[in-house]
Formats: structure tokens, sequence, C-alpha cells
């Protein structure tokens, strides 16, 4: 009887006008949108009868029905997408009908979850963010573009290399571990890594914060939870969008360093301040004028940059419906070419969902992402420790201006005939003209479900998510340089791996009210099989360089192959009641319970809850009848939720197979113990205490939010370094630790009109306390050769920068004698004089050692936010976007290098205008010298600088032509616009980026060793223009 | 209604499926649940012990204490480079020091490999012999890592279990002789199983002869001379090693593995991960590709004896100077290095140019002429100095009979007159400046010389270290490292 076929319907119709006979009404309209617009194939129907039609391609419908039905009977407009409207016939014989789009959407409901709920009934701390903001900045991924949009989540860059992903934190620190980041769900389906999903096709974005939101994603929650849904068809007529973009980009901010005549000014006279405690054959020479004369100067920095590096992005979207099919089809391109030379992403998606209402109780449907994504992968952040090689970045930053890149030949020009002089690094030019390592990611997102309605109220769902990557990364190391001196012998490794995750989960809701009771059930199931393979071949002495012929089997040397297979699983079971009175007092309580194959046998499930308690006190009789006051709502949740995001096997060691020796003059194969494992390995949990008020006044004008939150993380998960006497195996994971994270969130929106001008202002505001509340011994972490640069101890930060404070510079002999013995292991002459770095005696003991080391601030931010202001004017719009944090230190390892004067490098023009020359001349960079104290090149405060900035992020005007113009031109809507990223940043930090969090040196101690930049990938300015057209 | 049992079904499906679904094993990697099953296990395990003896990972900086921190050379290389190396040398160093802590970390690694080997071998059903010599092997590269280790920094952890607990890896420092007295343990215990040689495939492995010859350094150590003489006469007894008759096939990769060979890291170039030594490129000039550290002074150079003009042939064979060739026949120049000299017994002649720090040259840690001077030194002590110059006076007649034995010398053919004379005994002191004397120019940077001066005493050390902040009250040991001290909470200080 509920035959939803259009064409059945046109033969219906057909088939009763046929048979018209006596006692019959023709009834007669069209049905159309808001926006005037004629809905094809709407469901028009008798109530309690089988008698229907459907509206034509010009939306008009034309009906027989029983004379008798006409006055009281009841007509029902359905149609997919749009809420259904029921209407008494009366005396009419016309009836022209205007559906609006489903009134779920009307009534903003929240997707939080395994369930969509209404915005006004949330009592978490729920933030989101919507897809106009999202598509506005040209980024990669959709975790770039919520920066600054949403308080208490602080995006920041990680290496900042095109398709390097960013780091996401959610409330502080919450966990020691690596994988520190939020838990994505698309459409349903968990993900750690949401990088390959078009911002475009985004249709809303929501973050929970707290236990109490985010407690149904139970093990997995503990750093908060970012849902995310795609677009999907709505309206019936068929709608294509495009949208491009096309910029350029370059540096934000370079370090300007010493030109040649001020290198060789510099390095004669640290030669100068030397030579005299030198023996004679130790001295150094001196750069002649002669010489001097005939040096080239050349700025290695601007070297490797590209003059003008391209950003551009497309997307076209098909959307629309088919009888009661909804469909998406979307493509987009995105391409960026780095500003640095060899370092381009590009990436190709496609997306399709479809869903289709195959019966009244029955939809099924699919969404599925292909992405393809292709990055050029440099060494641009560590000193070579990490994984793409050394760092181009830290070798042009100190390679002296006086090295021409080429020769007379053409050919580059790697060691200088007076390496003495000039110093002895590679040439950043070349190693970016002959990199060659490039990744290809291709992964397939998305879900098959089924969603049933079987009885009024009740809905069951299911989902079954996939998602297959596979990837594959090849590095060939040329060999080249003076002598050949670089990559000897030459080197070609291919990592090839398929990761494939399966996700089940099924779910029940009952959705009831009784009078002014209503209350709403949850409960399911969800099983996660993750496996990784892996396969890695490496093959070296490759005769031929030429990229064509660099291919595995080729080479003459040894090859080796190595296979690895890992998995985990997580099995869940979960269930939520919420019940509202009259949606003024509110309760809900979720329970969930997971089991993670990441734990040992005896630690493998965890129970995680959460309550809530809300009260709309608007609704009270004694504020009921005011007139400005549209929302009241406190609210506070409680709850316990877990983390689980260690590497698989964590409970168990693990060998290492290539510990070889040659015995007989031939090689035998050699195992050892390469990581600890940990029996007891078990759950981190955190407990979560939100509370918060929600106001919103003057007709919904502004609208003010704000959270308080405590959030204690106890057994953190975390890999701290054991002693080092315990060998170089990989430490375990263990528990250890609590942390406090406490803070306050204010989100405020204001919307007004003056004359045809709208405007809004939102800014919004995060502030951290963090703490470790408990450890059982400190946790060191950051090691920069051999000393470990933050500790993480009670009552400091997690990562805080533990090391010596520099307190200024010796000025005078006096001043070493009357000051703290430097250096006490030495009887001998002391090595310290007059421009020397100065260590602050923190203990007063008389002596500098380890004991005088000091916490001296951390990476995290105790401040952030953002404050986006929007304008629009009949056509035109503009918004302005800024965005800072505010309280953070950064290490600038990079700074030792071109400041701290170790070797023959090139410095700061800062330090050449500012060293040390004599008496008084300055208290901040010591006097030039090679020979000096370990004072002035090891790691102290000297190095460490406030991260404080703020940033305009974005400026964008737009100007939308007139419907009448566009529609010229067969398109109902056409927007273009001018926009810049990163026009300008108010920052005191000396280095590139203020931004910059982790390089790839630290990257395996996580939030234990933050903001330490070994010369990061500079942040890039864009000048953009686009279009978004709609037909 | 039919559409609920359809729902109930997906509820059934989603749970029949969870039996074991959380068990998920390690796949494609040992563990040591699943490793030491096997003979052939327990061979690999051991030679992943004997890997962390070998010079392929840079970490290894024994030549930085051996020589550059001796009065035989100084850093070398390109100002700047390396400067932690230079600290050292000026005894100007900090916790931080990256050597310090490079050689500590490095070190306890192979004890950690071999405290593996000696936990989980034992239980494996295997051939006994072999699994006698394996652990024979293992306590023997225990002993050589610890007696490192305690010359270096004195009081240390004494660990005797792999890391398996916090209880085991963080344990405090133990008294310089309670290490020495497991070291003896140790090497007591190998030479009951240890083969007395090895042929074929297994040349390399450590020998009962190796085990007797580091007790014997480890009780010439401590000063027990009649300890450490019994040791010599085992080794002496087990087999027969004896002086090679020219002196630079100790160094040549083609003259390996030789008679006069007692314990021996063994490297191998063109493998894939590296098993070549990095020495050769450390030490080379830097037209070839070298980093030219560890460069002798002419305070070393001196100290060789000269007759009618013509030199000690161990100076020309030990170091590059002006007027001889460097490994590859090439003259040498002497502004390759600031001192005018680079040592070359680790630059092998089978010379890859350009050198890519990946050398199959061996590095003898312990050759019978070692073993002959210990010998006439513990003689001499032991007040029997007329029978000490034998052994002392085989070593100088090897290194003078070079000229009778080695084409390639300038002068090939005859002795020249005068040259390196048997020593008479006159007094307990003489012989020991002369035995002092002898063992500077025999082992010259061979990473010895440091470890001799401490153990001479304050008056030698201080005498011979005295262009340097050395005092041998604050740098008889050198300190542990910073990152131990923050790592592990048994340490303080």
């Amino acid at each position: 009887m509920k035959k939803s076929i259009r064409r059945f319907y046109f033969f219906l119709a057909a088939l009763m006008m046929s048979t018209a006979g006596i006692a019959q009404t023709i009834l007669s309209g069209t049905v159309k949108t808001k926006s005037n617009e004629p809905l094809v194939g709407v469901s028009i129907q008798l109530k309690n009868t089988a008698t229907g039609t459907a509206t034509d391609a010009d939306g008009i419908f034309k009906l027989q029905i029983p004379a008798s039905e006409s006055g009281t009977g009841i007509l029902i407009f359905s149609f997919i997408g749009f809420a259904t409207q029921e209407i008494q016939i009366g005396n009419r014989s016309i009836i022209d009908v205007i559906l609006l789009e489903d009134t779920k959407a009307l009534e903003e409901v929240v997707v939080t979850g395994y369930q969509t709920e209404e915005r006004k009934k949330i009592m978490g701390a729920v933030a989101t963010v919507s897809s106009e903001l999202i598509a506005k900045i040209p980024v990669s991924g959709i975790d770039q573009a919520i920066q600054g949009r949403v308080p208490g989540v602080v995006v920041t860059q990680n290496t900042g290399a095109p398709g390097e992903g960013v780091i996401v934190r959610v409330r502080g620190v919450g966990s020691l571990n690596s994988n520190n980041q939020p838990l994505y769900v698309i459409d349903g389906i968990p993900t750690l890594d949401a990088t390959s999903i078009a911002p475009q096709d985004i249709q809303s974005l929501t973050v929970l914060k707290d236990a109490s939101a985010a407690a149904l994603y139970g093990a997995r929650a503990a750093n908060g939870v970012i849902l995310i849904s795609t677009k999907s068809g709505a309206s019936n007529k068929l709608t294509v969008t495009y949208n491009g973009q096309i910029g350029t980009q370059s540096p934000t901010r370079l370090v300007p360093m010493a030109s040649t005549s001020e290198y060789v000014k510099i390095y004669n006279e640290a030669a100068n301040n030397d030579n005299p405690d030198l023996p004679s054959f130790l001295q150094r020479p001196l750069i002649t004028p002669d010489l001097a004369s005939t040096l080239s100067n050349v700025n290695q920095v601007k070297a490797i940059m590209r003059p003008t590096a391209i950003l551009q992005t497309h997307s076209l979207t098909f959307s629309g419906s088919e009888g009661n099919t909804r469909f998406l089809i979307a493509g987009s391109y995105y391409k960026q070419d780095g500003i640095i030379k060899a370092s381009d992403y590009t990436r190709l998606t496609g997306r399709i969902n479809v869903e289709s209402e195959l019966k009244k109780w029955l939809k099924a449907g699919v969404n599925l992402n292909v992405s393809d994504a292709t990055t050029d992968l440099i060494g641009s952040s560590g000193d070579g420790a990490g994984g793409n090689g050394g760092s181009v970045v830290r070798y042009a930053y100190f390679r002296s201006p006086a090295i021409p890149i080429y020769d007379s030949t053409g050919n580059f020009v790697d060691k200088p005939d007076r390496y003495d002089l000039f110093g002895d690094g590679y040439n950043p030019v070349g190693m970016l003209a002959y990199n060659q390592n490039k990744k290809i990611t291709d992964r397939l997102f998305g879900k098959f479900y089924v969603v049933l309605k079987p009885i009024e109220g009740l809905t069951i769902t299911s989902n079954l998510g996939v998602d297959f990557t596979s990837q594959n990364q090849r590095r060939f190391d040329r060999n080249w340089g003076t002598a050949n001196r670089i990559n000897n012998p030459n080197r070609l490794t291919v990592v090839d791996d398929r990761n494939h995750t399966i996700t089940f989960s099924n779910f029940a809701t009952y959705t009831r009210a009784f009078g002014h009771h209503n209350l709403t059930i949850l409960t399911g199931t969800e099983a996660i099989k993750t496996e990784l393979y892996e396969i890695t071949n490496t093959d070296t002495q490759f005769a031929n360089q030429t990229p064509t012929l660099t291919y595995l089997g080729n080479g003459l040397g040894q090859k080796t192959l190595s296979e690895t297979r890992s998995g985990n699983t997580l099995l869940s079971f979960f269930g939520k009641a919420s019940y509202d009175y009259n949606e003024k007092y509110l309760v809900s309580a979720t329970i969930r319970r997971d089991g993670s194959s990441r734990f040992g046998a005896g630690n493998r499930y965890g129970t995680f809850y959460a309550g809530s308690l809300g009260w709309r006190i608007d609704k009270e009789s004694f504020l009921m009848n005011n007139n400005w006051i549209d929302k009241l709502m406190l609210r506070v949740g409680y709850g316990v939720i877990g983390n689980q995001e260690i590497p698989n096997y964590a409970f168990s060691d693990a060998y290492g197979v290539t510990y070889n020796y040659p015995f007989g003059g031939a090689k035998n194969v050699g195992y050892a113990v390469s990581q600890l494992g940990n029996a007891n390995i078990k759950w981190e949990s955190s407990n979560q205490l939100n509370t918060g008020v929600d106001l919103v006044v003057l007709n919904g004008k502004l609208s003010v939010s704000v959270d308080y939150f405590n959030k204690i993380t106890s057994d953190l998960l975390n890999n701290q370094p054991i002693a080092t006497s315990a060998g170089l195996a990989s430490p375990p994971i263990v528990n250890n630790g609590k942390i406090l994270n406490r803070g306050i969130e204010l989100a405020i929106n204001y919307t007004n009109k003056i004359g045809d001008l709208q405007y809004t202002i939102s800014p919004n505001a995060g502030l951290l306390h963090n703490e470790v509340l408990a450890v059982n011994s400190p946790i060191s972490g950051g090691l920069y050769g051999s000393q470990y640069v933050t500790r993480t101890e009670k009552g400091y930060q997690v990562g805080s920068f533990y090391m010596y404070q520099m307190e200024g510079i010796f000025q005078n002999a006096t001043d070493i004698f009357t000051h703290a013995v430097q250096n006490p292991i030495t009887t001998g002459p002391s090595r310290i004089q007059p421009g020397d770095v100065k260590f602050k005696d923190q203990n007063g003991d008389g002596v500098i050692d380890g004991n005088d080391r000091a916490h001296l601030g951390s990476a995290i931010p105790k401040v952030s936010g953002g404050v986006n202001i929007m304008l629009n004017y009949k056509g035109f719009d503009l918004s302005v976007f800024f965005q800072g944090a505010y309280g953070q230190k950064i290490l600038s390892v990079l700074n030792r290098d071109i400041e701290g004067f170790y070797r023959p490098f090139n410095v700061t023009e800062r330090y050449y205008s500012n060293h040390w020359t004599g008496e008084g001349s300055t208290n901040l960079y010591p006097r030039a010298s090679w020979d000096a104290s370990g004072n002035n090149t090891q790691i102290s405060s000297r190095f460490l600088e406030s991260g404080s900035y703020t940033r305009l992020k974005n400026v964008q005007v737009g100007y939308t032509l007139p419907k009448s113009v566009a529609g010229k031109y067969g398109m109902s809507s056409v927007r273009i616009y001018f926009s810049g990223t990163n026009l300008f940043t108010w920052t005191k930090y000396s280095g590139m980026d203020p931004e910059m969090s982790v390089s790839n040196n630290s990257s395996s101690d996580g939030d234990k060793a933050n903001g330490i930049d070994w010369g990061t990938y500079p942040a890039a300015k864009s000048f953009n223009v686009g279009v978004n057209l709609t037909f | 209604m039919k559409t609920i049992k359809i729902a109930t079904l997906f509820f059934i499906l989603a749970c029949t499926s969870c039996h074991n679904f959380l068990q998920e094993d390690l796949q494609g990697t040992f563990s040591s649940s699943t490793f030491y099953k096997s003979e052939s296990d327990a061979l690999v395990a051991i030679t992943g012990v004997y890997n962390s003896s070998a010079f392929v990972n840079t970490m290894n900086q024994l030549w930085v204490f051996g020589d550059v921190a001796s009065d035989d050379a100084v850093k070398g290389g390109l100002a700047g480079d390396q400067v932690d190396v230079q600290y050292i040398d000026q005894f100007n160093y900090v916790r931080t020091n990256t050597v310090l802590a490079n050689v500590w970390q490095y070190y306890y690694d192979g004890i950690s490999r071999a405290n593996y080997v000696l936990y989980y071998v034992p239980s494996i059903n295997m051939n006994a012999a072999l699994r006698n010599r394996i652990l024979g092997e293992a306590k023997f590269l225990r002993a050589y890592f610890y007696f490192n280790l305690v010359n270096i920094y004195g009081e240390i952890p004494l660990k005797l279990s792999p890391p398996l607990n916090l209880s085991v890896i963080n344990v405090p420092k133990s008294p310089v002789a309670d290490v020495y007295a497991q070291i003896q343990n140790d090497l007591t215990d190998a030479s009951k199983v240890l083969s007395k040689s090895y042929s074929g495939a297994d040349v390399g492995r450590v020998t009962k002869g190796a085990a007797f010859g580091l007790l014997a350094k480890a009780h010439l150590y401590q000063q027990h001379w009649s300890d450490a003489l019994s040791a010599i006469d085992s080794l002496e007894a087990s087999s027969g090693y004896s002086l090679v008759q020219v002196y630079k096939n100790n160094f040549l990769d083609s003259t390996q593995n030789n008679s006069e060979s007692i314990f021996e890291i063994q490297h191998l170039s063109g493998q894939t991960p590296s098993l070549g030594s990095f020495l050769n490129q450390y030490f080379s000039p830097s037209i070839y590709n070298g980093y030219y550290f560890n460069a002798p002074v002419q305070n070393f150079i001196d100290e060789f004896e000269n007759a009618s003009g013509v030199v000690d042939p161990r100076l020309d064979y030990t170091v590059g100077r002006a007027g001889n060739k460097w490994v590859n026949k090439e003259s040498f120049d002497p502004t390759w290095s600031s001192t005018g000299y680079l040592n070359r017994k680790h630059s092998q002649s089978k010379y890859d140019a350009p050198i890519i720090g990946n050398s199959g040259l061996n590095y003898v840690y312990l050759r019978y002429a070692d073993i002959l001077l210990m010998k006439a030194e513990a003689l001499n002590e032991s007040n029997l100095g007329p029978q000490a110059i034998v052994p002392l006076n085989q070593v100088r007649k090897r290194a003078r009979e070079s000229y009778l034995y080695d084409k390639d010398l300038p002068g090939f053919g005859a002795v020249p007159a005068g040259l390196l004379p048997d020593v008479a005994y006159s007094d307990q002191a003489s012989l020991r400046a002369a035995i002092q004397h002898e063992r500077r120019v025999e082992l010259g940077f061979e990473f010895h010389r440091y470890f001799d001066l401490m153990r001479y005493g304050q008056q030698v050390a201080e005498a011979a270290l005295s262009a340097t902040g050395f005092t041998y009250a604050k740098n008889r040991y050198f300190l542990i490292p910073q990152s131990e001290l923050d790592t592990n909470p048994a340490i303080k200080d």
C-alpha cells in the first residue's frame, strides 16, 4: 500500500482519471519549494485511503477524490528531504502547497554520535562549525579548517610541509602518548585520520569536548571526538555546484641572516678571539681581504624557495534526488606546490552518497569517499634523525652565504675547498634537486548502511564501515656531492602498505513522548578490526642513478626485504538514556563497555560512563513572560572515559632481526630485543567534569556560552624513557601519572543589521591550566644530543622545558670570579671568559651542575582563541578571522645552529649586529668564539622564547551576483571572492613560525616534548581568487 | 513483526562474531615468548651480542677515551666538529656531553643483550656443549663491556638480568671492586667452556685464550700481579699465540685474525645493514672524504726511539706524517691535519675511495704483544725484573726485525744498527718506565693509552695530562651521563 515509485503513481493517476465517475471531485494544484521552485514527484495522498498521486515535472498534480471526502478530507504531501504536510481540503479545488525543507534542519539538530539531538537539549560541551566556515580557508584538511573556530580546541602545524597534517588538541594535553589526537567519526565511522576528506564535502562538524558528550565513544574519547557529516542530496532538483580557488603562496617570515661581508667579519672576529689561546698548530686561518673580494653572496634560504608556489583547489558537486533516492556525487582536486622546492602535495577525491527509502520503514544507503594523494617529501624538520633525511631548511640557514650554489660548469657546489672557513654542510639546493621521496596514498573510506523503523519511535541502524588505505612510498637517496660523499652507497627504499579497517556497528534508538515526558533510549554494539600489512624492500649500489632506472632489482649491492602484519580489535557495548520533562528539566546517562586487543588478556575490558543534568531556566514560570531572554540553560556533566591509543602489542616485547655480525668473513644474522614490552599495560582513564551556561538574548541576536571543565587523566599511557643503562631498545609503554587540565571556555556570537548591512562578530577563547598531579618519577623527554630538554614532573605542565637558565653574559673577570663555578669538573684554567653565557645557580651551592636546571615553561598555550567577523551588504560579503595562542614557549634549536657559534656556519643578522664585543655591550648574545665554553652552545633558556602569537588568519571579500544576472547565464548563484591567509602575524618569536609544534626528531615523544623548533617548514601566506557557482 | 526479527538478527550477528575477537597476537615479529626455542635461536641471539662490540655504530666512541683523552692525541678534525670530543680531551666536559652518553648506552645495550642470552638460553633444549659455549661467549662479552665501562666511569650499576621490569632496570651504582669481581667471575666461567680456536665459518668468536687474556688484563688493572701471571700462563698453555713477523700485519685486512690476535672485533664491508667499521672515515684526511679526528700530537711522535737517524718502524706504521706515504700510497700532506699527523692503524690498505665509513678492517682489542708487555709488567712488579725483560725484549725484537721481513720498508734487508736494542735489567723503576714506554709505542692508537695512564696512578697520569684541566682527584673517572641520572631514580649523582 505504500508504493512509492513515481512511475507507479503516474500510472495510478492516469488510471483514476480514466475511471472518473459519479460523485468524484477533482483537486489540482502545484507543489513548490520556499524559493518558488516546482517539486517533482511529491507524493500526495488522501489520508486513510489508497487514493493518491504525485506531482509531474512542473510540480503540478491532479487527484480525483470521492466527493464525500472534500471538506473534512485531509491530503498528505510528502517528499524526501522535506517536512510532510497535512492539509485539510475544505471546499477548495485548487490547492497550492509550499513544502519546507526537512524540519530537522530548521530545528537545528546536532549530530552527537549514533544519533542526532536537538541543539536546545544538549547538556555536554558540544561545539559545531558550519560548512561555510570550513570551506572558507584553502587548506587540504578539515582539521586545519577548524583552527580558531572552537574554544578549547588548539590546532597547530605539524612540520608545516604540504600534506603533513596538523596537531589537534581538545581541552589541553590529557595524555602523554604520542597519539593525543581526537577521534574523528565521519558519517558514523571512527577513524584517527580525516585527511582524505575534502572540506567542500562537509555538511556539519561537531566537536564533543567533555565526557558527558563523548562517553558514547568511551574508550577512544578521552581526547575529544570530532563528528563529521558529509553532504547529501536534498532538493528534488538537480543542483550542480562548482567551487574553484587559485592562489600563490610565499613564506610568512624568514629569519634574516648575515651577508657574506658580515660573515667574513664575524668569522675573522671569532678567529682573532680564539687564536691567542691556541697552540700555533690549532690556530685558525683568517679570511683575507683578497679572498673576501672573490666571494659570492648567496641567500641560501631564498635559494631553496620557489619564486611562486601555486595553490589551487577545484570541486564539482552534483546533488539531487530521483524518486525516493537522494544522491550526491562530488569530485575535488587539491594541489599545493610547496613554497620549498620539491615538496608538493596533490589530492584527488571522489564521493558518492546515495540513500534510498525503499519502504516507509526501510532505508538503505552508501557513502563512499575515494582519494588519491601524492606527497613529495623532503626533510624539512629535525636533523635527519627523523624520517625524511636532513632538514634542507636547517642546512640552508647555516650554510655560509659565501658558497655559490653552482660552480662555473653548472654543477652543484657541495663542500667548498675552504671548508675550514665556510663550513662543510651539504648544498641544500642540490639536496632538493636530487630529492626523490614520493608517497602515494589511496584510500577508500565509507559505509554501507541500513535503517529500519519498524514501529513508531524506534530506529534501528546497522553500519558497515570500510576504511581501506594502500600506500606506496619510494625513496631514493642519490649519491652525489664532493668526492661522492653524500649517500654513499646510494640506496632505494620502497615501502608498501595496506591498512584495512572494518567497523560494524548496530544500534537502536527509541524515542517516545508521554505527555510532557520525553524519553530517548539508545543501545548498540560496535566491533572494529584494523589490520596493517607492510612490505619494505631496499636495494643499493645503483650504477645508473637515472630516476627511470632506480627500481628494485637494478642495484648491485645487497637487497633486504621485510614483511610485517599488525592488527588490533575493539569490541564495544553502549547505551544512553535521555529524559526531559517538558524540555525544562533534562537528564541523561551513558555507559559504554570497551574491550581492546591492545591490552593483555587480563586488562582488556574497561567500562566508561557519564551522566548529565540540564535546566532550562527560561522555561520556568518566573521567566516565561520576559521578552529578552530566549534561552537560559544551566548544564552539568560528569563522566569517565578512556584512552587506548598505543601501539599494538605493547604487552609484548619485540625483536629486531638485523643485529648482524661477521664470523669467518661472512655475515651471520643476529637478533636482539628492539622494543620492550609491558604485560601489565591497562586503560588510561579520564575523569571529566563539565559545567556550562548557555544564554541567548535579544531575539537570538546575542548568544553566549560559558563552560568550565576539570579533567583528570590517570594511569597515563606513555613510552617514557627508561634508564639509559637498560640499553637501546625502545622503552615499554607504561601507565604512569596523573594530569589535570582545567579551564574555562567562552563562545560569543552577536548578529545584527544596520539597514542592508548585516554583521556577525563571534569571538571565542579558552583558558587552560595544565598540571601534572602525580608521576612515579619525573619523565624526561626531548632528547637533544645526550640532553633531555623537557621534564614532565609533579607540579608542572606536561613536557615542561627543563634546562639551565641564562642569567646574562659575563661582562668581566670579576663577574666570573664572583659567580658560581660554571664547570666544576675542570680544575685547569676556566674556559669561561668575559662575553660567555652565565647560568643561574638555582640551588645556590656555588657550582653549576644538573641540579641547577629549572622548569621554564612549556609548549602548551595558556590561552587560545579566535575572532571571526562577517559583514554582508547587498551582494558583498567580507570576513576577517584572527586566531592566536598565548603563554607557550618554543625552544629554538635552530638558533643554536645559527647563533650558537660552534662551527663555521652562518649567523643571524640579529646575532651579527648585537653580539658581545666588550664590557657592557650586551647581556643577550655571547661573544663570537668557537672555543668558548660549552655554556654558549649548550641548550639553555638562551634558546627558549615566547611562542605567543596573534595571526590574521584569513580575510575574504566576496561578491554574489544578483539572481537575475546569474539566471541569464543559467546559474542560480554566482559568487566571486578574493582571500588572503596568514596575512600578518604578531609575535616576538624569532623563528619562522610560532605555530610550529613538533619536529621529526621529537615526534615519538608526543606531548612530552613539543615546541622544539629544528628549523621547520616555513608557514605560507597566500593570496587567492575563487568562485562559487551553482547551476 | 518481521522487521524486528531482522533487527534482532543484526544484533545476534554482531555478537556471535565476538568470540576470540579481542585476541591479537604479534605476527611476523619475534618476542621473548616465541624466541629462544631452538639451537639456531641461541646462535642468532649470541650474534646479536657480538653486534654491540663492533664499530658499526658511531656511538661506539671508545677511541675518544682510549686515545683523545690521553696524551697521544687531540680531537683533530674540523674545528667545532664533534666539539664534545674536544671537551673530553680538555677535561672540560659536563654530564650532558654526548660522548659520555653514547658509550654508556651503547655498551650497556651490549650488556643487556648478553643478559638476555644468559637468562633464556639455559632453558633451550639443544646440544649441551654448544649451549655452554654460547653462554661462555655471552659472559665474555658482558665482561668486556663492563671492563670498558668500569674503567671509564668507575662506580656503575651492575646489571645481571635483562630489563624485564623496573626493579632490574633502576639499579644503583656498585663499587668498582664489585664490578671487577663480576668481570673475573664471568671470564673464569667463560674460560672453562670456550673453544681454544675456531676455523672456517666460526672464526672471530671469542676463545678460551681471549677469556684468559682479558682476565689477565682485569687483574693487572687491579694490580693483582700473581693472578695476572697465572691467567697469562693459562693463556700461553691453552693455545699457541705468537707475534706475527711484520708488525703492520695486525692492521691490514688481508692478515686479520692472525696468530697474534687474541680478541678481535670483526668487520665486513658491503653489507646491508652495514657491518663495516666507521673508524677509517673518522680518521682519514678530508680530501679522501674523512673527518681526520684523533690526530696524534708531537709528544707521541717524540716517544719513538731513534738510532742513527732511523726511527722505530712502528712510528710510520702508526701515524701518517710528512715524508711518509698515507695508506693509499699517496704522499702524506701534513696540512691534512692540524697537528701535522694522522693515525693510520684503522685505515685499511685496501683503500676504498671515497671513504664511506664501511671498512672491513677489524679492530684488534687484545693481541699477544699486549699480553707479553702485561707479563713483563706483572713480573717486574712481582720483583722478578730479570725475568720481566724476556717478554719485553720479544716485543722489541719483532719491532726492529720489521727490517728483515717488511719488503715495503725503506732500508729493508738489515736491522739498522742500535735500533730498539734489548733492554737490560738494572732496577725495578727503570724497567717500569721502559715497559710503560714500550706499551705506548707498541699499542699506540689502539685505544689503550688513557686506561694505562689511569692505572699507572696519580703521578704518571697528572704528568702526562698536565696540558689539560685534568686532576686525578676529580677526573680519575668520567661522570655518569646526565641522561642516566634523569632516567634512573636509583642513581643520585
